[in-house]
């Protein structure tokens, strides 16, 4: 007995195809066509739970900086070598995880005073979101992940090792994260570094001057920093190589691009009446906008956002400079923007030589990309071609000094710099003597770095000079004074 | 008329020492501001090898520093001093005098510092320390270097840091009528007080 007819069969093998067919056009409607694709393509695979991504916690999402506090009242601050403590502190995290915790939100004056006590604190680029970080890790999501929302700092201290503490900068609050078991062995990681004794010691501000700031500062510096000559990554007259790199931005679309070449040798390349821009300027980096339409699917998450943009900048001059040179690139900053009614996020990196961060004059930045769902609508690539043979200058010998000046010399002679910097901006220092002053703005100080600075590059310039300097940071501003001269050089608001 | 003359010589009484007083609260606040201050060190026992020495200058001073150690400790040649060089407001120049002091030896120093301005600070940071007494003097010069007004002996023992006793996690530290936790203010804001 036939069970099914012919035609039952047909029907059936129709529907089967159909339903098929269905799904694929699905798929191909979410996802872009190839015809609206760029030339690279982002593989970044969703789970229900969160991103699986290709990132590696190494890449972009880890701390920049590291405080130490070995006990005794010796300290150090580092920026290059603790990825052991890193990933010792990501490994106590996780395993913390997986057991009951509970936060609670404790005042500043309890965050300092844990890091009165042997701890580490690692510093992180601003608005990365705490979820972001702890998947990233690994780590199951906890009642944590409710709680905060920005990843700034993270500590861990002997005052009490069952707990981390984590530091909000967008919205000023601090946490506890307390755990059932503890964590010591972060702490052997520091001590191979302390046994090293191959790093700079800092001080507690208050200890320099008699003001009542905890945050560090060194004396001095034990090594010499190289002034670095440079150049720009490309010049106007390298027509192949400006127009070799515009291909990679417009791909198939090149041959309806219009070419613009102004008096001074700046090339724009415009798609359409604008809708993408590529400008390649005389002063040597280039910048590429795309109008934010409709076509811009709705926001991804952080994560996915902060992927597409690290494979943007690999397909588009890569993570090094053009001549090959490794950058050492972070993510410095990451702001939630939103245009046409679509979201996304502007990513701000920066890239360190030998460790030590290098800043731009006018607040400039080495990269700058812009996600709105899953296009890139912005994107500013500012790097330098090293000339100079980095050398790593370690004074062996005790009599020969560093090059750099002490930072107590530069607050003692410029002090009035930061000061002007703050009435210009409306701060009202009322009728204080000159040392109330001084005391007034130490006590603004959050952070001093020593790294590299770049002078906004003139038109006619070729060779330019990465120049060591002292950076100053406080509640608003970052201030940048030669590190050799102590001269003041530039100041910005915090971005 | 002795009526007269006694209530003449209480008034002057009076007026000689309201005046009297005032000048000489003057003089308290005026050396107050000048004194040359030592900000660091400021306990007497230091459980580490490195130490930072902070003085704070008020005013336009030239005064001569040396760091002495008891001559007991051996090996002092090796500790590192880190200084401060002149600039701006401060300069530093070596003494042609070393000032002596018993049973001790210059460990640095002298060194002869003049300021400039309305204050400054004069640094210097200490790095392998071997423990035991050390002292700083600070000699505040007059109107000219050859006489000294005013002398700052300050003393203070380094100690091995295997011998600082364990920190004492204060156990008060999260104990705070203002800390909340997360999860109480949530049920609160749903249940109420």
């Amino acid at each position: 007995m036939k069970i099914f007819s012919e035609k039952e069969k047909i029907k059936t093998l129709s529907i089967v195809v159909l339903f098929c067919i269905t799904i694929l056009l699905l798929y191909f409607i979410w996802e872009d066509s190839i015809f609206k694709q760029d030339t690279f393509s982002l593989n970044t695979a969703d789970s229900e739970e969160k991103d699986e991504m290709t990132l590696n916690t190494n890449d972009f999402l880890e701390p920049f900086r590291l405080r130490i506090n070995f006990g005794g009242g010796k300290y150090t601050v580092l920026y290059t070598g603790f990825s052991n403590v890193w990933d010792n502190f990501v490994s106590a995290y996780c395993e913390s995880s997986q057991h009951e915790v509970y936060i609670e939100e404790i005042l500043p004056s309890q965050w300092n005073e844990v890091l009165n006590y042997k701890s580490i604190k690692f510093d992180f680029g601003a608005n990365i979101p705490f979820n972001a970080i702890t998947d990233i890790m690994n780590a199951n999501r906890t009642q944590a992940n409710e709680a905060i929302e920005i990843f700034s700092s993270a500590a861990y201290s002997s005052v009490s090792p069952g707990s981390f503490f984590i530091y909000d900068d967008k919205n000023n609050k601090y946490y506890q994260i307390v755990c059932e078991k503890e964590y010591k062995d972060i702490f052997e990681s520091i001590s191979e570094i302390e046994n090293r004794n191959v790093y700079d010691i800092y001080y507690p501000i208050n200890t320099f001057f008699g003001v009542g700031n905890n945050n560090l500062m060194p004396h001095s510096l034990k090594n010499s920093i190289q002034e670095i000559s440079g150049e720009q990554e490309i010049h106007y007259y390298e027509t192949d190589k400006i127009n070799a790199i515009a291909e990679t931005f417009f791909g198939e679309s090149f041959d309806f691009v219009r070419k613009i070449v102004e008096t001074n040798g700046t090339v724009i390349y415009m798609y359409g009446y604008g809708q993408k821009m590529l400008i390649v300027d005389r002063k040597g980096f280039f910048e590429y906008k795309e109008e934010v339409t409709n076509m811009n699917n709705s926001s991804d998450s952080y994560l996915k956002s902060l992927s597409r943009a690290i494979d943007f900048v690999k397909d588009h001059g890569n993570w090094k400079t053009l001549n090959g040179t490794n950058i050492y690139p972070y993510l410095k900053n990451s702001i939630a923007v939103e245009k046409n009614n679509r979201t996304g996020y502007r990513f701000i990196f920066q890239y360190r030589i030998n460790g030590y961060p290098v800043s731009y004059q006018g607040n400039n930045c080495a990269l700058e990309v812009e996600v709105i769902g899953n296009r890139i609508t912005y994107y500013k690539r500012y790097l330098l071609n090293q000339k100079d043979t980095l050398q790593y200058m370690t004074n062996n010998n005790q009599d020969l000094k560093s090059n750099i000046m002490s930072t107590v010399n530069i607050l003692n002679n410029s002090y009035e710099y930061i000061k002007e910097a703050y009435i210009q901006e409306g701060h009202d220092f009322g009728e204080k003597t000159k040392i109330e002053i001084f005391n007034e703005v130490v006590g603004l100080i959050n952070r001093v770095d020593v790294g590299y600075f770049s002078y906004e590059r003139k038109q006619t310039e070729e060779e330019i000079q990465l120049i060591p300097v002292w950076i100053f940071t406080t509640d608003q501003y970052e201030f940048f004074f030669d590190a050799r001269s102590g001269n003041p050089i530039d100041w910005n608001a915090l971005r | 008329m002795k009526r007269l003359i006694t209530y003449i010589l209480i008034v002057m009484v009076l007026f000689t020492s309201t005046t009297l007083m005032g000048f000489a609260s003057g003089d308290l606040e005026n050396q107050n501001i000048e004194v040359l201050e030592i900000i660091s060190p400021s306990e007497d026992v230091i459980y580490s090898n490195n130490l930072l020495i902070s003085v704070k200058v008020p005013n336009e001073k030239s005064f001569r520093f040396t760091l002495y150690a008891d001559d007991t400790i051996e090996g002092i040649e090796n500790i590192k001093v880190n200084t401060m060089i002149s600039s701006g407001a401060i300069t530093v120049t070596e003494s042609t005098e070393k000032k002596e002091l018993a049973d001790n030896v210059i460990v640095y120093g002298s060194v002869e510092v003049t300021t400039t301005g309305d204050f400054s600070f004069y640094t210097l940071q200490l790095e392998e320390l071997i423990p035991g007494e050390y002292q700083i003097m600070i000699e505040e010069f007059g109107n000219s270097n050859d006489s000294v007004n005013f002398t700052i002996l300050k003393s203070f023992e380094i100690k091995d840091e295997s011998e600082r006793p364990e920190d004492q996690p204060n156990p008060e530290i999260f104990k705070d009528e203002k800390t909340k936790g997360i999860l109480e203010n949530l049920i609160k804001s749903i249940f109420g007080d």
